[in-house]
């Protein structure tokens, strides 16, 4: 059970959204990683057959993307804006789009019950969608996209916009349905990726500029992440001499956290590199800015 | 069957199908039972009665009678009543278009005009032309007044009315008992106004239905799914018709109850199936075809232009018919505003079947057009907003 990408090129007129892509996809969450308008959603919505590809072959286990009623069947798509019509309630919604994925009235009887369990929205079954939170819509969405027992799992920037709690929810709700399916979870919050996936690709400006483990990621940067106490003032003139990916202020004292090759100041000290850091030098070295990761 | 259901149920679940309800049974109500109320009809005609109603006629002396009084008394008070454009409008001459419609006048009559208004209360006009050369003066006449005047020729052929006979009464009353069995004539009276109503009206559900899917944000999701474009758009398209059907056909069985009612009291037998009948076959083609264009105008456009366009459609129609009884052609809208005329509508009925099957063959072309531009969207990549559009990121 694998998904495989070979030279998948797609193109807006002569604006190249994917420049020749090659990705294997195998069983378990995959973590597609990158900037918006890196061509994140276009790729999700050519695997889900929502968008023609330009050039290149796309085949999900098996079949090719041009079969787009197949792969409609084997897959579970849940869009980056998710909404259902918000007089329905969330039983009803769920009901909906099941009779769509092609569910009989007998499956849906059980099956939406369920579905609507594993989501913890039992309670909320009667709750109109449109009095739902962001959370409790996403985690409809995902109800959606599994009640069908699809082999592969498709979403899309599912945790923009929830508060931390949410966000960790969902998460966790994403691993349990992963087992045995193919889950690709495209963001552009590296959190999600570091917390769920073990396989990631990371995407830039239509191409893929790295492929591999969390773990080989985090190899790039490995003995590369310092952390030093300086002065507050100093923050902008690190900034333009180094890659800061952390700002911890207090008062007029700040912690930064930088990557670098050698030894960045004095009383810097090296600590442990974490998937942000990795990310960040890994566009850094791509784009050639300097970015600046997190700041508290 | 169960996307058509739960297409049925959010229908039921619309605000819009409730105001539909209100304003058809209001329309239908006011406008139909005003002009239904006379029950009468199925009093058998009496020798030696005052009165038996106007009927239409097609005789040229007649035509001519009605059309050379009227024209004379207009340009008697200088008022001539049109309707260009469906609209009424008052036309006055000026003193040289008065003369040269004195002149038409005299060549109608062979009298002067001075002489006819010297005693105009007392003044019967002699009509001394053939009826070719009438209809050529009349044409002059509608050159001097402009558009929409009563003395064109369509307007006079189908227009004029005279005084019914004793004889002429029976006939009309043995057709409405024999052949329209008494709820014939009230069911396309009924039909006439609902068409009306039914020629805009189901643009709004069709086009609502259409857009709902981007404004709820579940354009994206729904394309994702296994089901085909064809089940999802003939789904929808087949429970608003129903739905929109189903309250006419309820107005049409409530409303005949009275007529059945009248007739079973008088003896004859009613035709207990003519409303449904005439609905069937009048109605729901109107409503298949608007709702089939606003399916096809909006998967297209992605806005409302399906509103505008039926708009036009529907008035453009209503105005091109220069009779409000029969001559249905392939109009959208077709009208039969009149009690009675079992015979004329029976020598015309073929011509509105051939118009119905029409717009249900049209009905089926613009719901398989709505499947292909639905099918070509979701596969072109206009999931987050509708039209068929570039999207990046």
């Amino acid at each position: 059970m694998e998904i495989r990408i070979e030279n998948l090129q797609k193109s807006y007129g002569k604006k190249q959204a994917l420049k020749n892509v090659n990705l294997n996809i195998k069983s378990g969450m995959f973590g597609l990683l990158g900037p918006n308008g890196a061509g994140k959603t276009t790729l999700m919505k050519i695997i889900t057959t929502l968008t023609k590809k330009t050039a290149g072959n796309v085949d999900v286990c098996m079949v090719p993307v041009e079969n787009s009623k197949k792969i409609r069947e084997m897959t579970g798509y849940l869009p980056q804006e998710f909404s259902m019509y918000g007089n329905m309630t969330a039983y009803e919604a769920l009901d909906y789009l099941a009779v769509l994925s092609g569910l009989s009235r007998k499956e849906r009887k059980e099956k939406v019950p369920e579905m609507l369990e594993k989501v913890n929205l039992s309670e909320q079954r009667n709750t109109k969608v449109r009095a739902m939170s962001g959370g409790m819509k996403r985690r409809l969405g995902i109800a959606q996209a599994i009640i069908h027992d699809p082999k592969v799992i498709v979403v899309d920037e599912p945790t923009a916009g929830l508060d931390p709690e949410e966000r960790v929810r969902f998460r966790n709700l994403l691993c349990e349905v992963a087992s045995e399916k193919i889950v690709i979870l495209s963001t552009h919050i590296v959190g999600d990726i570091e917390a769920t996936c073990e396989n990631i690709a990371v995407l830039n400006e239509g191409e893929i500029i790295f492929n591999g483990t969390v773990s080989k990621l985090l190899q790039m940067v490995k003995g590369n992440v310092y952390q030093a106490q300086v002065s507050s003032a100093e923050i902008a003139q690190l900034k333009e001499q180094f890659l800061v990916t952390g700002i911890l202020t207090s008062g007029s004292i700040s912690t930064v956290k930088i990557v670098s090759d050698e030894k960045p100041l004095k009383n810097a000290e090296q600590v442990q590199a974490d998937v942000e850091d990795a990310y960040l030098y890994l566009m850094h070295n791509c784009t050639g800015k300097k970015l600046s990761g997190k700041e508290v | 069957m169960s996307l058509f259901s739960k297409e049925c149920k959010q229908i039921l679940k619309s605000l819009i199908f409730y105001i539909f309800i209100v304003i058809f049974v209001l329309y239908i109500t006011t406008q139909f039972g005003g002009d239904a109320e006379d029950i009468n009809l199925i009093n058998k005609p009496e020798a030696g009665q005052e009165e038996y109603g106007y009927k239409i006629t097609d005789n040229p002396e007649e035509i001519m009678d009605y059309a050379v009084n009227g024209i004379i008394y207009e340009t008697y008070i200088n008022s001539y009543s049109t309707y260009p454009f469906g609209f009424y409008k008052e036309i006055k001459l000026n003193e040289n278009e008065l003369q040269d419609m004195e002149e038409l006048i005299y060549r109608l009559t062979g009298d002067k005009w001075d002489d006819i208004v010297s005693d105009y209360d007392n003044y019967i006009p002699p009509v001394k032309t053939e009826y070719s050369e009438f209809l050529e003066i009349m044409a002059d006449a509608c050159e001097i007044i402009g558009k929409g005047s009563s003395y064109e020729k369509e307007e006079m052929e189908n227009h004029t009315t005279v005084p019914m006979t004793y004889e002429d009464a029976m006939e009309e009353y043995e057709s409405m008992i024999n052949k329209d069995h008494v709820t014939g004539t009230y069911a396309r009276l009924f039909c006439d106004y609902a068409v009306i109503l039914l020629a805009i009206i189901p643009v709004f559900f069709g086009v609502t239905r259409c857009l709902r899917d981007r404004r709820a944000k579940a354009e994206g999701v729904i394309f994702s799914k296994s089901v085909s474009s064809a089940k999802i758009i003939i789904s929808r398209y087949m429970a608003n018709v129903v739905m929109i059907f189903l309250p006419v056909l309820i107005t049409a069985l409530i409303i005949q109850i009275p007529y059945i009612y009248s007739a079973e009291a008088a003896g004859i037998s009613a035709d207990y199936m003519a409303f449904i009948r005439y609905s069937v076959i009048w109605l729901l083609p109107e409503i298949m075809i608007v709702t089939a264009l606003s399916f096809a105008v909006t998967e297209l456009t992605g806005g409302i232009w399906a509103i505008f366009i039926q708009f036009v459609w529907a008035f453009a129609s209503m105005l091109s018919s220069s009779t409000l009884v029969g001559d249905f052609g392939l109009k959208l809208v077709v009208r039969w505003n009149t009690l009675g005329g079992a015979d004329s509508y029976l020598r015309q009925v073929n011509d509105l079947y051939i118009n119905r099957a029409f717009y249900v063959g049209l009905s089926v072309v613009l719901v398989a057009v709505s499947i292909l531009i639905y099918s070509v969207k979701r596969k072109k990549g206009a999931a987050e907003h509708g039209k068929i559009r570039k999207s990046g990121n």
